[in-house]
């Protein structure tokens, strides 16, 4: 009895000491497509995404190889993406399968399940993906009906080709007009050597000047429209650190558009007052920024 | 502080509660680091008086985070793990034979604190029924629950709920009204930092989280003063025209961001959204956004205020139509970063 209980307890203390908790992979995903509605040939798509953690690698070895499965199925292609990540690595594995079973009536089959192996130096854990159920429809009834007009079981005439002048003409119009585009968009970009080039902030400019002194809101709307354009996405106050690093020749206007979004947060934001002065400002910053857009500051 | 509750919060005694709050926050940062952006979403959500489901790994620091929340604010903590047997009952009452071999019916866990529950955390709300999803439901909402014929207020419960993205069988997905409760979906990942990563390794400090949380300093913030504070602040915080229009062109793009000019690839915009965020997402949105404001210090709201807010007041109250709902883990983001990059303001 006595060495029962001291081999009991031995075990309790390595069960102790075991690490539980531990598990090898931090995020799994299996994304499956809808489960129904297939038919004889068709291809089927599953993603798997894995995350392990710190030092867990997985052991391509373990997944299942392209080619026939079984009897119906088969795995056409199977590509793995892996990128490190703090500690683990991201895998994000794609499976291709194809049915190849002429079932009589709409029929339950089943995708068979595999483990992952994952490998930590000498350690082997899995992952198990779960087997996928769907059903697969046949292409044709079960028995073949005869008809009075002639076979039942005919392939389909060849359509009839659709007159497709009216389709060149109108294809003749569009790639006119799409050359003509072009032209004029390099035109307004200035692709065009010899021709004047077309400035977000001119046309800036030329807004502003139609804004009275008391036209606050306008002006400030006028250059925000001319920064967005820039940027190529609405810019706010807490972007410009962003905007800087991607148009470093703007940061040598930094106070002037800090001052500027200062501004429009206060004005449109928190309450509406603003300096006398504003739309002067505006004007100022506007030849500023034409200035950096033009490659003179 | 003590328990006085102020009709209306003044502008001195908020400026008073921010102090208090952005201590509180160095102070949680200081006990689990590299979360700064959860640990900022939670201390939103603690001064907006909305309920947070929780995502991210085993061993991250969710359960310390509350703990220490917990700590600071007072009041009692209390933890329910979700299993598929775990039924609305058991939250309630649990019997049991007493030491004379009588019957006894005891209050459960979400009624044996009374008013002074604060903090009740969920763990694994997924693996639990959607009957006991329904209880919290009420409780979430109304702050109260009823029982033995009674109803039990529970004025200052706050709930955090954590849901296991690993394995995903034997358990029940949320449904959109379990997930509306919640004012945010927030994501708490492994720190991605070296710097940060040595330090939980090696620094014996982050070894015992026990002794890390009773160390922390209490009493600045009182739970049972939040629900003033909140409302202190959602008057005190001002919003003009502009933003309105703002945060109204943001709500509308959850709902149909084809109307908006977003797309995404491979994607059919007007067949993609099928439920959008829901009037109570817009509300808990702009309470969350003011409560932001409060905190960066100022009395009016920025775009920015909602930028901050609206992924983890959003994400989970979006909803694609099933054909796209096995690839919504790379799509909702990308969903989210458009709206916010193509809706200009003003």
């Amino acid at each position: 009895m006595k060495r029962f209980w001291t081999g009991f307890l031995l075990l309790q203390c390595l069960s102790a000491c075991t690490d539980t908790d531990y598990t090898p992979v931090s995020d799994f995903e299996f994304l499956t497509p809808r489960p129904f509605g297939y038919v004889n040939g068709d291809e089927i798509r599953h993603r798997i995404m894995l995350e392990t953690r710190n030092g867990v690698q997985l052991q391509r070895g373990g997944l299942p190889k392209r080619g026939a499965l079984n009897r119906w199925l088969n795995l056409n292609s199977l590509a793995i993406s892996e990128q490190k990540i703090s500690g683990g690595f991201h895998y994000e594995i794609d499976l291709v399968y194809q049915a190849f079973y002429a079932p009589l009536e709409v029929k339950m089959l089943t995708i068979p399940a595999f483990d992952l192996l994952l490998a930590q130096g000498g350690h082997v854990a899995t992952q198990t993906v779960p087997a996928w159920y769907f059903t697969l429809s046949p292409l044709r009834e079960l028995s073949i009906r005869k008809d009075e007009s002639g076979e039942y079981m005919r392939p389909d005439a060849p359509p009839p080709l659709l007159n497709d002048n009216g389709v060149r003409y109108g294809l003749l119009v569009a790639v006119t007009v799409t050359l003509s585009s072009a032209v004029y968009l390099a035109y307004l970009y200035g692709y065009l050597p010899g021709l004047p080039k077309r400035r977000i902030f001119k046309q800036a400019r030329k807004k502003l000047a139609h804004c009275s002194e008391r036209q606050t809101g306008e002006a400030l709307s006028v250059l925000h429209q001319a920064l967005n354009v820039v940027n190529g996405a609405p810019l706010f106050r807490h972007q410009l650190a962003d905007f800087y690093r991607r148009h470093p020749h703007y940061q040598t206007a930094g106070s002037q558009l800090d001052w500027f979004f200062q501004t429009s947060n206060q004005y449109f934001f928190a309450g509406g007052d603003t300096s006398a002065d504003t739309v002067a400002q505006c004007h100022t910053l506007c030849a500023l920024c034409l200035d950096i857009e033009g490659g003179r500051r | 502080m003590g328990r006085s509750f102020f009709p209306l919060m003044t502008h001195y005694q908020l400026n008073d509660w921010r102090e208090s709050a952005l201590r509180f926050e160095q102070q949680l940062n200081g006990i689990v680091i590299g979360q700064t952006s959860a640990v900022r979403h939670l201390m939103l959500a603690v001064f907006s008086r909305g309920h947070v489901l929780l995502e991210g790994n085993v061993g991250v620091g969710k359960t310390t985070l509350l703990r220490a929340i917990t700590h600071g604010l007072g009041g009692d903590y209390q933890r329910v793990e979700g299993t598929i047997d775990l039924m609305p009952a058991d939250l309630i009452y649990y019997t049991y034979l007493d030491n004379n071999g009588k019957p006894r019916v005891d209050a459960g866990p979400l009624l044996s604190h009374g008013e002074r529950l604060a903090t009740f955390f969920f763990n694994e709300i997924n693996r639990a029924r959607p009957q006991v999803h329904a209880l919290l439901l009420r409780a979430m909402a109304e702050r109260s629950v009823g029982a033995f014929n009674q109803v039990y207020s529970l004025p200052y419960l706050q709930v955090f709920a954590d849901r296991n993205s690993v394995e995903r069988e034997e358990t029940f997905e949320l449904p959109a009204a379990a997930k509306d409760r919640f004012m945010f979906e927030i994501s708490i990942n492994t720190p991605t930092d070296d710097v940060v990563l040595q330090e939980l390794m090696f620094n014996p400090r982050y070894h015992d989280t026990d002794r890390l949380v009773q160390d922390m300093p209490t009493g600045h913030i009182a739970y049972y003063a939040l629900n003033e504070v909140a409302a202190g602040i959602q008057q005190q915080i001002q919003s003009s025209g502009k933003l309105r229009e703002y945060a109204l062109a943001l709500w509308k793009a959850s709902h149909c961001p084809a109307d908006y000019g977003i797309g995404l690839d491979d994607v059919d915009m007007a067949e993609l959204v099928q439920a959008g965020a829901s009037p109570r997402g817009m509300s808990y949105f702009i309470r969350a956004a003011k409560t932001r404001a409060w905190l960066e210090g100022r009395d009016n709201l920025l775009p920015e205020d909602l930028q901050a807010v609206y992924p983890v007041t959003m994400a989970h109250r979006i909803f694609f139509n099933p054909m796209y709902a096995y690839r919504k883990a790379g799509l909702m983001p990308e969903l989210i970063n458009r709206i916010l990059k193509q809706i200009a303001a003003p």
